[in-house]
C-alpha cells in the first residue's frame, strides 16, 4: 500500500482506537454501576476500590478485545474510504487485487492511487459506531444512577440516611444544650450516687462540647454512642449489686443465701427482706452448737462471695454484707463461748438433775396416787372400818402432797432448763437484730443503686435526643398537640354528657308527673308487660323484669321484645323505639341506633328512667 | 505501451460509436450506452418504445456505424421461420443435375434488426432462439455458425397489443438488455424534427469493425470485480426470487411473481465491466450493477397483481430491490 492509503488507514485506526476506548469505558461504567447496585441491594459492605477495580478490568478487557479482534483490515478500510469518498470501489478493488498483475489490474491500481492522491483525510468523517453513544449513555446513566440508589448512596456517603434529616447548626447547639441542662437538672434532683452524678455531668459536658456545630448525623450518633458507653462504665463502677449478687447466688450453698444473692442482683428489696427472714428462721430452728455452725456457715459463704465478686471493700453494699458476715461470726463466737463456759455447763447439769428429780417426783406422786386409790377402794369396801377410812384419807393426802412435790420439781426443772438455754436465746435475738440491720443497710444501698440505674438510663435517653434534637422536638410538639386535642375532645364529650343528663332529668320529672296521673293503669300495664312474643326470650324477660319493676315502682312502664329492638311503653303513653324515632302524641321518642354517638346517653337515659 | 493502446482504443471506439450514433439519434444517452454495452458484450437487445421514438433508426444507425453485415427482418404474423433462417432449395448445378442448396435467410448477418418482433407468431419467434443464444442456425440437420460478432437488436411496441404475440419468457431471457426508449424532451423533439427535415436517411458512417468489437470485448473481460460487488450482483438477482427460503426481500415477496434467470447475473457482470470501462473506470462498482439492473432485470422478472394494483411499474420494483440490496453492503 502506498503512503496515501496508509495516511487514511492511520486516521481510521485512530478512529477504531477511540471507538474501542468508548466501548471499554461504557463496559467499565456499566460493570461498576451494576456492581454498585448489586452490592448495594445485597447490603454487602461497600469497598470503593472493588467497584473501581471491576470497572477498570471490564473496561480494559472490552477495549483489548475490541481493539484486537475488531481491528479493521485493509479491505475494510478500503471499503470505508470508497464509501465515504465515493470512489466507486476503486480502493477495495486495488486492495483485493494488490498481489495480481494484469493490464487492467495495474491500470486500476494506478487509477485508484491517482484518485486517492487528490483526497484529503479530512474528507473521511470521524464516525463512531451506531451503538457507541447510546451504550455509553446507558452505561453512564447506570453508573450515575447507581449512586442515587439509597443503599449505594448511603454506603458512599453521598446522601445522608434518608430516615434522618439535615440539621441546622445554630438551633442545634441551643437545643442540645437545653437537653443537656434538663438532663443534668433532673440528675441533680435524683437520689443517684453523688460520685456518679459528678461523673455523668462531666460526660454530658464533654458531649455537649463535642457536639457543638456538628450537624452530621452519623458523627453525632457516634459521639453520643461513645458518651453512652462512658455512662454505662460509670454506672458499672458505681453499682456493685450485679457482681455481688451473682457471686453470692453462685457460691452459696444455703438456699436463703442464694435467694439473697439473686435478690441483690435484681435489685429487689422485698426479695432481700424475704431472704434475710428465711435466714432468721433457719437460725431460730437451730439450737446450741447447730446454731453456732449455721452462723459460721453464713458468715463464711458471704465472705467467700464478697471475695470472689471483685468489688472494692469500700463499696457500701460490700460493707453491708461484710458487716452481716462479721456479726454472724461474732455472734457465733459468743454463743460458742457461752456454750463452752463452766457456768453454762453447771446450769445444764442442774437442769438435767432438776429434770431427773422432777421425773422422780412425778413417779412418786403417781405411786402415792395409786396407793391412795387402793386405800379408797378398801375404805369403800369396808365403809364401817374407820381405820380404813382414815388410811384412805391419809393416802389421799399423801398422794396430793406427792403430786405437789412433783409439780414443784417440774417447775424447778423448767427453770433450770430455761436458765441453761438463756444463752442460745440471746444469740438468736442478737442474730435477728443483725439480720434486720443488714436488711436495712442492703436495701438502702440497693435503692441507691436502682436510682443510679434509672438516672443513667434517663441520661442516655437524653443523649439519644441529641442526635436530632429538632426531630425530637417536633415529635414532642406533635405529641403535645395530639394530647391537647384529646383533652379538648374529652371536655366536649363531658359537656355533652352533662347537657344530656340535664335533659334527661327534666324528662324524668315530666315522666314522674305522667306516672302519677296514670297510676290507675298499673294493673293493666303489668298484664301487658307479662305478654311475651314467641322467639324473643331476651326481650320478653326484659319485658317481665322491667314490667315488674315498673309496677312495683308505680311507674307503669313495660318493655316488649321485638325483632328490631326494644320497645318501651311508658304507661301506654310514651314509646321508645331503638330503631325508629317517632314523635308520638303522648311523648318524645329517642332512637338509639340512628343517634350514633348518643347511644351512651340513651343507656344513661334508660338507667335513670328505670332506676330513678 | 501496446496495452495502454488497447485501453485507449476502447475509449476511442466507444466515443466514435457514440459520436456517430448521435448524428442520427438525439438524446437517449442511457439507451445508447446500453446498446453499446450490449454490442461490445455480444448480447442481444430488445428495444421497446412507443412508435416514433427512434428504435429502428437507432439500430439502423448502429448498423452503419459498425462495419458489419446488417440485415433487417420485419416481423409480421405471416412471417415463417424459414423466412428468417433460410431454407434448402432445389436447383440445377453446372452439370444440369438437380441439387439441394441452402439459401441463407436474413438472419445470416452480424447485426440483425428484428423489427416489431412481437408481431410474428411464436413459431417464427422460436426460430430466433438458437441463433440468439448460440449464434448458429440449424436447418434440415445442418448447423450453420454465425460470423462474430453477432447480435440481434429487436424492437417492439408496448402499446399496441392487437395482432401481436408476446415473446415467451425463454426468448425474452435471451435478450441481454431490454432498453426502453423514453419519449424525448421538448428540446430533443425539436432537434429530431430539424434533423429529419432534409432527409430521412441515417448519417452515421462505419467507424468500428468487428475485429475491434471483439478486442474490446476481450479487454472488458479483464476488468477486475471484487467479491463483494460480485456477491452484490448475485444477491440482487437472487432477491428477485420470492420463492427462495433464504430470500428476505420484502419487495420480492410483495411484488414479484417470478424472478430472473441466472443469465441475469451473467448479463449484470458482463455489462458492468464494459460500463465501467466506458465510464473511464477500471473496476466494477456497485453503481455499475445498479445502473444495469434495470435493463437486465426489466424483462426477466414479472411483477404480481399487488404491484399492478399499487401502480408500481417494473422499474419501480427494481428500484425497490436495489434500495433493499444496498442495505446489505
Amino acid at each position: 500500500m502506498n503512503n496515501d492509503f496508509n495516511k487514511f488507514k492511520k486516521k481510521l485506526m485512530v478512529e477504531h482506537l477511540v471507538k474501542s476506548i468508548l466501548f471499554g469505558v461504557a463496559a467499565g461504567l456499566a460493570g461498576a454501576g451494576l456492581s454498585l447496585v448489586v452490592f448495594g441491594l445485597t447490603g454487602t459492605d461497600f469497598i470503593a476500590w472493588v467497584h473501581i477495580l471491576i470497572g477498570v478490568v471490564l473496561a480494559a478487557a472490552t477495549f483489548g478485545l475490541l481493539y484486537i479482534y475488531k481491528r479493521p483490515d485493509d479491505k475494510k478500510i478500503a471499503a470505508r474510504l470508497d464509501k465515504d469518498m465515493h470512489l466507486q470501489e476503486k480502493l477495495s478493488t486495488m486492495v483485493q487485487f494488490q498481489n495480481q498483475e494484469s493490464l487492467l489490474i495495474n491500470k486500476q491500481r494506478d487509477d485508484a492511487n491517482e484518485k486517492l492522491a487528490f483526497k484529503n483525510p479530512k474528507q473521511v468523517p470521524f464516525k463512531l459506531a451506531v451503538l457507541n453513544i447510546p451504550i455509553l449513555a446507558v452505561a453512564g446513566a447506570l453508573f450515575a444512577g447507581s449512586f442515587f440508589s439509597p443503599a449505594v448512596a448511603k454506603a458512599l456517603g453521598i446522601v445522608d440516611d434518608p430516615t434522618k434529616t439535615d440539621l441546622d447548626g445554630t438551633d442545634l447547639n441551643e437545643r442540645t444544650e437545653e437537653i443537656a441542662k434538663d438532663a443534668k437538672d433532673a440528675l441533680e434532683e435524683s437520689q443517684a450516687d453523688e460520685d456518679l452524678k459528678e461523673e455523668m455531668n462531666d460526660i454530658m459536658d464533654e458531649l455537649v462540647e463535642d457536639l457543638e456545630d456538628d450537624n452530621d448525623i452519623d458523627s453525632r450518633t457516634e459521639k453520643i454512642e461513645d458518651a453512652k458507653s462512658a455512662v454505662d462504665e460509670a454506672l458499672d463502677r458505681a453499682n456493685s449489686k450485679e457482681e455481688i449478687g451473682e457471686s453470692l447466688s453462685g457460691n452459696a450453698t444455703n438456699e436463703a443465701l442464694k435467694d439473697l444473692g439473686e435478690a441483690i442482683q435484681n435489685g429487689d428489696t422485698e426479695a432481700v427482706s424475704e431472704a434475710l427472714k428465711a435466714l432468721e428462721e433457719q437460725l431460730a430452728a437451730a439450737e446450741g452448737q447447730e446454731k453456732v455452725d449455721l452462723m459460721n456457715q453464713i458468715a463464711d459463704e458471704i465472705e467467700k462471695a464478697l471475695a470472689e465478686s471483685g468489688i472494692s471493700e469500700d463499696d457500701p453494699l460490700y460493707q453491708a454484707l461484710k458487716d452481716l458476715a462479721n456479726d454472724m461470726r461474732e455472734n457465733a463466737a459468743a454463743l460458742q463461748e457461752q456454750l463452752n463456759s463452766d457456768e453454762q455447763k453447771a446450769l445444764e447439769e442442774a437442769a438435767e438433775q432438776a429434770q431427773q428429780a422432777a421425773e422422780d417426783a412425778q413417779a412418786a406422786a403417781e405411786a402415792a396416787q395409786q396407793a391412795a386409790e387402793e386405800a379408797q377402794q378398801n375404805a369403800e369396801a369396808n365403809p364401817s372400818d374407820a381405820a380404813a377410812q382414815q388410811a384412805a384419807q391419809d393416802a389421799q393426802a399423801a398422794a396430793e402432797a406427792a403430786q405437789q412435790a412433783a409439780q414443784d420439781a417440774q417447775q424447778a426443772a423448767q427453770q433450770a432448763q430455761q436458765a441453761a438455754s438463756e444463752s442460745s436465746d440471746n444469740a438468736q435475738k442478737q442474730a435477728k437484730e443483725d439480720l434486720e440491720e443488714a436488711d436495712k443497710m442492703i436495701n438502702e444501698e440497693l435503692d441507691q443503686q436502682n436510682a443510679n440505674e434509672e438516672e443513667a438510663e434517663q441520661f442516655k435517653q437524653a443523649m439519644d435526643e441529641m442526635v436530632d434534637p429538632e426531630e425530637e422536638e417536633d415529635e414532642f410538639d406533635a405529641e403535645k398537640d395530639e394530647k391537647e386535642k384529646e383533652d379538648e375532645k374529652q371536655e366536649e364529650q363531658d359537656q355533652e354528657q352533662t347537657d344530656d343528663k340535664q335533659e334527661q332529668t327534666d324528662d324524668k320529672q315530666e315522666q314522674s308527673d305522667d306516672k302519677q296521673e296514670q297510676s290507675d293503669d298499673q294493673q293493666s300495664g303489668q298484664q301487658q308487660g307479662q305478654q311475651q312474643q314467641p322467639g324473643q326470650q331476651q326481650g320478653s324477660q326484659s319485658g317481665q323484669g322491667q314490667g315488674g319493676t315498673g309496677a312495683g315502682a308505680g311507674s307503669g312502664q313495660f318493655t316488649y321484645g321485638s325483632n328490631d329492638g326494644v320497645y318501651t311503653e311508658d304507661g301506654g303513653q310514651n314509646l321508645t323505639d331503638n330503631n325508629n324515632i317517632e314523635d308520638g302524641q303522648a311523648g318524645a321518642l329517642t332512637d338509639a341506633s340512628e343517634s350514633g354517638d348518643e347511644s351512651g346517653d340513651i343507656s344513661d337515659y334508660f338507667d335513670n328512667l328505670y332506676n330513678p | 505501451m501496446e496495452n495502454e493502446q488497447l485501453i485507449q482504443n476502447f475509449a476511442d471506439s466507444v466515443a466514435k460509436i457514440k459520436g456517430e450514433l448521435h448524428k442520427d439519434i438525439v438524446g437517449q444517452e442511457e439507451v445508447l450506452d446500453a446498446v453499446i454495452i450490449a454490442v461490445v458484450a455480444g448480447g442481444n437487445v430488445l428495444l421497446e418504445g412507443v412508435p416514433g421514438t427512434g428504435k429502428t433508426r437507432l439500430i439502423r444507425s448502429l448498423g452503419q456505424t459498425l462495419d458489419l453485415p446488417f440485415s433487417r427482418i420485419q416481423f409480421t404474423p405471416d412471417l415463417m421461420p424459414n423466412d428468417v433462417t433460410g431454407t434448402n432449395i432445389i436447383r440445377k448445378d453446372e452439370n444440369g443435375n438437380l441439387v439441394t442448396t441452402f439459401q441463407k435467410g436474413p438472419i445470416f448477418a452480424q447485426i440483425v434488426l428484428a423489427d416489431e418482433i412481437n408481431r410474428a407468431t411464436p413459431k417464427t419467434q422460436a426460430a430466433m432462439l438458437e441463433v440468439m443464444q448460440e449464434h448458429k442456425v440449424t436447418v434440415s440437420g445442418v448447423t450453420y455458425p454465425m460470423a462474430e460478432p453477432f447480435f440481434v437488436l429487436a424492437t417492439q411496441n408496448p402499446v399496441e397489443q392487437d395482432g401481436t404475440y408476446p415473446l415467451p419468457e425463454a426468448q425474452m431471457d435471451r435478450f441481454m438488455f431490454k432498453v426502453t426508449m423514453i419519449f424525448p424532451s421538448t428540446k430533443e423533439l425539436g432537434d429530431i424534427v430539424n434533423m429529419t427535415q432534409g432527409h430521412m436517411e441515417e448519417n452515421a458512417t462505419a467507424v468500428v469493425n468487428g475485429e475491434t468489437i471483439l478486442e474490446m470485448r476481450k479487454l472488458a473481460q479483464g476488468v477486475p470485480v471484487i467479491p463483494e460487488v460480485l456477491e452484490y450482483a448475485m444477491r440482487l438477482v437472487e432477491m428477485t426470487h420470492a420463492e427462495l427460503e433464504d430470500n428476505n426481500s420484502e419487495t420480492a415477496k410483495k411484488y414479484v411473481r417470478y424472478g430472473a434467470s441466472p443469465r441475469a447475473g451473467q448479463a449484470l457482470i458482463t455489462g458492468a465491466k464494459i460500463r465501467a470501462l466506458i465510464n473511464g473506470n477500471y473496476n466494477v462498482s456497485y453503481d455499475d450493477i445498479d445502473a444495469l439492473a434495470y435493463p437486465v432485470l426489466r424483462h426477466r422478472i414479472k411483477i404480481n397483481y399487488n404491484a399492478i394494483n399499487e401502480g408500481l411499474s417494473i422499474d419501480k420494483v427494481i428500484g425497490l430491490l436495489i434500495k433493499e440490496n444496498r442495505k446489505n453492503i
